[in-house]
């Protein structure tokens, strides 16, 4: 009994010493994700939350839910700041209806062409900064951002420069893209999600603001829009990891350190192997006929400049919203997407 | 105050060894608390960079963010190139632990193994640095570099690029046709030969003299560095015409530990020193990149020319190459590998072969 007692006490310590893959952490988060279960980006970020366990020695562990399984897209804000659930992952741009500073921060349309300049800004130009204060005065902690790249552009007919867009009827959800299709000549329509196939199908709208290529791809998009532009024009949302300050403070700093690296790794790990996934479906729909349309970098800079006019206008909208702006251009500048003043 | 500490985790240690479970159990609550445990382990790390470059400050920030996520573990002391050993040294002298670890120049190995210079520069080949990332860590680069680096005694741990590098020239050379009997500073190795395949007449200078055979007109065009480096010495005033985004070369240093220092740690330490090292490698990049941006972005201002190649000259460039790259590979069967590694990544991202 007593030999059994000390042989229990010394397993137990044995225990506290080794990794514990697959057991509970001594703290486990519930953070609500963007996408569904089935989705690649869901797999990737599943892959790395249930990572987080080992590298904190078992101190904090991820539990990752799809998106809608505690509240809907759109509430994770609320759901986080209220304790409801320990974190979010998901695209910042959802809360654009609370401060316009979270459009400007969270996917300025046309601006970045690749996402390691856009995650560039965010460390280097003062994204996060802004973002952590706009985060926390609706009481959330921002960690850091990712993003699922470059989204691709829908299309049933060849968009090869601006000038080709006005008339196009195509399909954008509200918010900054849709100002920009508008001021491009463009007719943005509102369509549900489960919806866009079949307008595209049926010619309701000839285009579609959607997701990357591999996504649209695997959607079945380019059998009914052969036309597709990538690398992508428009989108590309920061995916960021935020949660509630309560439990944020509750780390030790090391923690607080693995937790800020680790969304950092995240971004490139998920970056990169979607890139890679765009270029394999790129690759297999060209091979299948469909016309992959890739605009010259003068055409890309045209949008942009368009573009401007409508973060501009969005800058207006709140004090954030115009700090987000002026840091956004700054950055822009200084890496040459933008001319110098 | 550390070495009080670890004689005193010792000694419970001993304890729970010499008394059994009760101790056992004290020493590991001691062990698993983390943020307030004691340094355990402690690595001389030697770089190829001088004190002082931001290449060298990079690194130091690396080692120091390497002790903030192991909330003081794992301690890194970062050496600049030369503290310990010559810069070609390092491996021999952390294979047989004179050294804990090395962020290294791979390709100063190439004697050892032409895979070496293979896995170090893949000259000509990707368009972008983050690409041999992209190859090492989705292409099976990773795994590659371990085999060869474990016949040395070393564990590889991952790569640290700083993007392509640029090259000055006195003229604009615009198309792989205007490189033909243009003379340019281009250390030996297979850049050297690349170059000579496409007409070009590179010389051997040390570093110290480009500038003023650049100067004087002894050549007309420099492999250097990154454009940002170029501009700190001053290479444009005297040869306006840098190709830049470069496409000649992106070369990785790495970052390996002595195989006995390695295995000797825990699997969370091992988990974020690999983290630690990806995110190094993320920060050069950036740092490096943005030094690339500023200069770019002012280069018309000061009446230097980025000459920007189109995709088709590259891809000349890069076809010129590949028999180069095959030439290296036929010296042993690792550098074999990873050439044919490469140039099968290479096709996925549609730079080598009809992209189909």
């Amino acid at each position: 009994m007593k030999l059994r007692a000390a042989a229990g006490a010394f397993a137990l310590a044995l225990a506290a010493l080794a990794p514990r893959p697959g057991a509970a952490a001594d703290v486990v988060w519930t953070v609500q994700a963007a996408n569904t279960a089935g989705d690649i980006a869901y797999a990737i970020a599943e892959e790395w939350a249930n990572g987080v366990e080992a590298l904190t020695g078992g101190r904090l562990g991820i539990r990752l839910v799809p998106v809608g399984s505690i509240v809907q897209y759109n509430e994770t804000l609320d759901a986080v700041a209220a304790g409801v659930l320990d974190g979010h992952l998901t695209a910042t741009v959802y809360f654009s209806g609370k401060d316009a500073g979270f459009a400007l921060l969270g996917d300025l349309i046309a601006a970045y062409e690749h996402p390691d300049q856009m995650l560039a800004f965010m460390r280097r130009g003062g994204g996060d900064e802004l973002l952590r204060e706009l985060y926390a005065q609706h009481g959330v902690h921002y960690i850091g951002g990712s993003t699922t790249g470059k989204e691709a552009f829908v299309s049933k007919i060849p968009l090869r420069a601006v000038a080709d867009f006005p008339g196009v009827k195509l399909r954008a959800p509200e918010g900054m893209a849709q100002d920009i299709f508008q001021r491009i000549g463009a007719a943005p329509v509102n369509l549900p999600s489960a919806e866009v196939f079949t307008a595209l199908e049926r010619g309701v709208v000839d285009a579609a603001d959607w997701s990357t290529f591999s996504m649209n791809h695997h959607l079945g998009f380019h059998e009914v829009a052969r036309y597709p532009i990538y690398p992508g024009i428009h989108s590309m949302p920061i995916i960021d990891m935020a949660a509630a300050p309560a439990r944020w403070e509750a780390l030790s700093d090391d923690l607080k350190a693995i937790m800020e690296t680790a969304v950092a790794d995240f971004a490139r790990d998920i970056t990169q192997r979607l890139e890679l996934r765009d270029l394999d479906d790129a690759r297999a729909a060209r091979a299948a006929g469909v016309e992959v349309i890739d605009w010259p970098a003068p055409e890309r800079q045209k949008l942009r400049d368009i573009a401007i006019g409508v973060w501009r206008e969005w800058s207006e909208r709140s004090p954030m919203a115009a700090r987000a702006y002026a840091a956004q251009t700054a950055f822009l500048r200084r890496i040459g997407l933008l001319a110098a003043e | 105050m550390c070495d009080t500490v670890m004689t005193a985790i010792a000694r419970v240690l001993r304890c729970a060894l010499a008394a059994g479970a009760l101790c056992g159990f004290l020493a590991s609550v001691a062990v698993s608390a983390g943020p307030a445990a004691a340094q355990e382990f402690r690595w001389k790390m030697q770089s190829i960079w001088q004190a002082g470059t931001i290449n060298q400050r990079v690194f130091e920030d690396f080692c120091a963010k390497v002790e903030t996520l192991t909330g003081g573990r794992l301690a890194i002391d970062p050496l600049p190139v030369g503290a310990v050993v010559a810069y070609n040294e390092t491996l021999d002298a952390v294979s047989v632990g004179l050294l804990d670890a090395q962020h290294g120049g791979a390709g100063y190995f190439a004697g050892k193994d032409p895979a070496f210079a293979i896995l170090a520069d893949l000259n000509g080949g990707y368009e972008d640095a983050r690409q041999i990332h992209m190859w090492l860590n989705y292409g099976g680069g990773i795994e590659l570099a371990r085999e060869l680096y474990a016949r040395y005694g070393l564990h590889f741990v991952g790569g640290v690029s700083w993007g392509i590098e640029s090259i000055p020239s006195k003229t604009p050379i615009r198309t792989l046709e205007d490189f033909r009997g243009v003379k340019l500073r281009a250390p030996e190795g297979m850049s050297q030969i690349i170059f000579q395949r496409i007409g070009a007449a590179p010389v051997n200078i040390p570093g110290a003299e480009v500038y003023t055979a650049l100067e004087r007109g002894v050549v007309e065009a420099a492999d250097w560095g990154t454009l940002g480096m170029n501009d700190d010495l001053g290479y444009h005033a005297i040869a306006p015409y840098p190709l830049f985004p470069g496409f000649h070369s992106a070369p990785i240093a790495d970052v390996a530990v002595n195989m006995d220092r390695w295995n000797a740690l825990p699997d969370d330490i091992a988990l974020l020193v690999e983290m630690a090292v990806r995110d190094f490698n993320r920060d050069m990049m950036e740092r490096i990149g943005l030094q690339d941006a500023a200069v770019a972005a002012g280069a018309a201002d000061r009446g230097i020319e980025l000459v920007d190649w189109s995709r088709e000259e590259r891809r000349k460039f890069r076809e010129v190459a590949v028999p180069v790259w095959a030439e290296y590979a036929s010296g042993s069967p690792m550098a074999q590998r990873m050439y044919e590694s490469h140039v099968a990544f290479l096709r996925r991202l549609g730079l080598l072969g009809d992209g189909e």
